[in-house]
């Protein structure tokens, strides 16, 4: 076994390396120089009983995140437990679901998790840093898992999923996420501008009164409902005094759950008062459900207000030209969707006919689109693309390739070293 | 390699950083290059048991200039209850052609350059007399607001946004709605009219359907389907017949209701009377109303109904039977039981 400071199973007391994670060869180099505070903190945070503990403290992140997704679904748990600090787990959680007691408890959450154990493994590395022949499998499994955590960082940041929606005929220059409602407040400008401001899904969900000098009003969220059904229910008092929301009332449903058989996209509703200047504009229903956005009118200036999934504007656009649906005879089974696009995109100078259809995608800027679906709803053919972007796909894939060849490097040394013995 | 370490030991903390979620309010504009002012013009002339629908959409300057025809070519409409078809005169410069569409039995196409209108006449036929009612009216108009990008309009709002007037003696209603938005050049078929539509205006197509169901032994399929259905079925007990319909539409619980009351000759309801008439219950997992509208003594061909609606997205859809009161009510557990099979269909 070679003598690194950072490899596990075997924590450095015991080894006589001392709890700061030096090595017994560094350690046993007699008296040296005091380091600086700061080099004594960096040996510290290589300790090994921190990468245990934070180790432990990740699969309880996991065990928790994973039960979890009994009440919430899949992406607010990953948004919640793993792409977050710190993270407030219910009790009834911690408590196995098995007794429903209220209240949560903080417990640190993936990406602080993740930052730390990097920061430790890193501070190993470079408190006991040495290149050798004998060490480089560890090394290769250490910047395979560095690659990792990453590529999971570069994911959560910048990977994206969502929807392109285009009814025949017309165009798109923007990618719709269904998991991520925002309110909409739009102007018009001019003929052929609109100016946006949008407030988060976050905002919508924790704040209480949303104050922003780039919104023409306060916004009070008096109710936000993560999945919604709209009733046009009789007797039922309605809370909207403008708008869609007096023609339907909007009733919460439970989100859907990672257990979910039907993965269904949640549709977000809100009941919010508008005010301006301490005066009341109304209260108002928005909606998911809603395809079409309220007025309203603030200092002669008309804003149209609507909860929409969230948005991202493209330089380029597509115009779906022409759709094939074609089933195979007598069945329900699509036999081709074919979208046929014509790509613009005047910052590139581009100006060009492409075709999506079934396993056969487009990549394009970055981002690769695949034909999801078509309707012929209300008469209106349209087509559905995917798109997805993720910048870090290829890590993972880079990152286990490197923690094989490590293992493989690792334990082949000793392999061979305890075949050499054998021999002699 | 020490320094990348050191590179990545500060870079982490400040990665990190910029990890928690998005809580800015954000904006930016918005460039709509191709968007114009678009007009559409609508004329609703119920005759007999047909709705007939007059519709003429495009750029704001175009279909202002054919305004004057518009309303000239729907003051010719005369309708004769012998004829299926209305008598017209087209104005100068629209060119008749067939209708092409499922329910639509003309197409006008006005030539105007690179970007030519169309003018569709649209017959909606009922098995009862239609109506020019406000639930008929506001469906049609918050429909029209719809494909305008415009929001639904409330019942209060409905005078506003339309105007009524005679023709041929009988009550029209136009609409005039205006918009920002993008004009499509409708494509010419090979029948000469628009595209062809596999469905009517206000429904989706089967393949589209939000649910699954599975219907009685008993119980065969209705062909054609009756107006604004998606699907139907027979139900035949010697000169006895019921019939089972699964559509979509608009309007409230309490109006439609009210209509199927009228429908086997019972009174209206008050909204608060109506409401002890209502049972709640779940089809496919959402709540949803049930009525069952029973007139025995009514010498109608239909004198009970079983109506349930289910509001979902948008619209509502309507599971009914209606039939013979007898041959109803031995079918009630058919038809409760067709209820329970809807399930949400999965993609």
């Amino acid at each position: 076994m070679d003598n690194t400071a950072v490899q596990a199973g075997h924590p450095p007391s015991v080894h006589g390396a001392g709890s700061n994670g030096m090595s017994p060869a560094r350690a046993s180099r007699g008296p040296r120089a005091p380091k600086s505070i700061f080099w004594q903190g960096l040996q510290r945070a290589a300790d090994l009983r921190i990468t245990v503990t934070l180790f432990a403290l990740s699969l309880f992140l996991v065990f928790y995140g994973t039960l979890a997704q009994v009440d919430k679904g899949v992406w607010t748990v990953v948004a919640e437990y793993f792409r977050s600090p710190l993270v407030w787990i219910p009790l009834k959680v911690v408590l196995f679901r098995v007794w429903d007691v209220p209240g949560a408890i903080p417990y640190p959450g993936g990406w602080l998790l993740g930052g730390l154990l990097l920061v430790n493994l890193l501070a190993a590395h470079i408190v006991s840093f040495k290149v050798s022949w004998k060490r480089s499998g560890i090394l290769l499994i250490h910047a395979g898992i560095i690659i990792m955590m990453l590529g999971e960082l570069i994911t959560g940041l910048f990977a994206l999923e969502g929807h392109m929606h285009i009814d025949l005929k017309g165009s798109s220059n923007y990618i719709e996420h269904a998991h991520a409602p925002e309110l909409a407040v739009v102007n018009t400008i001019d003929l052929k501008h609109d100016h946006v401001a949008v407030v988060p899904t976050a905002r919508l969900r924790h704040d209480r009164l949303i104050v922003d000098p780039q919104l023409p009003f306060e916004v009070e969220v008096l109710e936000y409902m993560v999945n919604s059904a709209l009733f046009t229910q009789p007797g039922v008092q309605n809370r909207a005094t403008h708008g869609q929301g007096l023609r339907f009332t909007a009733e919460a449903r439970p989100e859907g759950t990672g257990v979910d058989k039907e993965q269904n996209v949640d549709a977000a509703s809100a009941y919010i008062a508008l005010k301006h200047h301490g005066k009341s504009l109304g209260t108002y229903l928005v909606s998911v459900h809603l395809a079409q956005p309220d007025e309203v009118e603030v200092d002669g200036k008309v804003y149209q207000v609507s909860l929409r999934f969230k948005r991202v504007y493209k330089d380029y656009t597509f115009r779906l030209d022409k759709l094939n649906i074609a089933y195979y005879p007598g069945t329900e089974k699509p036999k081709d969707y074919s979208s046929y696009i014509r790509l613009t995109n005047p910052k590139e100078n581009e100006d060009r006919d492409v075709r999506i259809f079934m396993n056969n995608p487009l990549s394009y800027g970055g981002e690769t689109f695949y034909q999801s679906g078509v309707s012929t709803a209300g008469g209106v053919r349209s087509t559905t693309l995917q798109v997805v972007r993720n910048p870090g796909w290829m890590m993972p894939y880079l990152s286990c390739l490197m923690v094989a060849g490590g293992m493989l490097v690792h334990f082949g040394q000793n392999l061979f070293r305890f075949i050499e013995r054998r021999a002699l | 390699m020490r320094r990348l370490l050191w590179i990545l030991l500060f870079a982490l903390p400040v990665g990190t950083a910029g990890c928690a979620p998005e809580v800015d309010v954000k904006s930016y504009n918005v460039d709509y290059p191709d968007r114009e002012k678009i007009r559409m013009l609508t004329a609703m002339l119920p005759a007999g048991s047909t709705m007939w629908v007059v519709k003429l959409l495009g750029p704001e300057g175009a279909v202002a200039a054919q305004k004057p025809a518009f309303d000239e070519f729907v003051a010719s409409m005369r309708f004769d209850d012998k004829k299926e078809m209305p008598n017209w005169t087209a104005p100068a410069g629209w060119k008749e052609q067939p209708g092409g569409g499922e329910f639509r039995v003309a197409t006008f196409r006005i030539d105007a350059g690179a970007r030519p209108l169309e003018v569709a006449v649209t017959a909606l036929k009922q098995q009862e007399p239609v109506e020019l009612d406000r639930h008929t009216i506001l469906a049609n108009v918050n429909r029209w607001r719809g494909q305008m990008n415009l929001a639904a309009i409330a019942s209060s709002d409905l005078e506003n946004s339309i105007r009524r007037a005679k023709v041929d003696g009988r009550e029209v209603v136009f609409g005039d709605l205006s918009s920002l938005g993008f004009y499509r050049v409708p494509v010419p078929s090979a029948h000469g009219g628009a595209v062809p539509r596999k469905a009517p205006p206000m429904l989706g197509g089967n393949r589209n359907l939000p649910f699954t169901f599975k219907e009685p032994a008993e119980w065969q399929p209705k062909r054609p389907l009756p107006q604004f259905s998606v699907a139907a079925f027979e139900v035949i007990d010697g000169k006895r017949r019921a019939t089972i319909t699964v559509s979509q539409a608009g309007g409230d619980a309490v109006g439609n209701a009210n209509r199927w009351r009228e429908q086997v000759g019972l009174k209206k309801l008050p909204r608060a009377e109506m409401m002890n008439e209502l049972r709640p219950l779940q089809v496919a997992g959402m709540d949803a109303w049930y009525l069952d509208a029973a007139n025995p003594k009514a010498q109608l061909p239909n004198n009970r109904i079983l109506g349930v609606m289910v509001p979902m997205d948008r619209a509502t859809w309507f599971i009914k039977m209606a039939g013979p009161d007898a041959l109803v009510g031995d079918q009630k557990l058919n038809f409760e039981a067709f209820l329970q099979s809807f399930k949400i269909a999965q993609e």
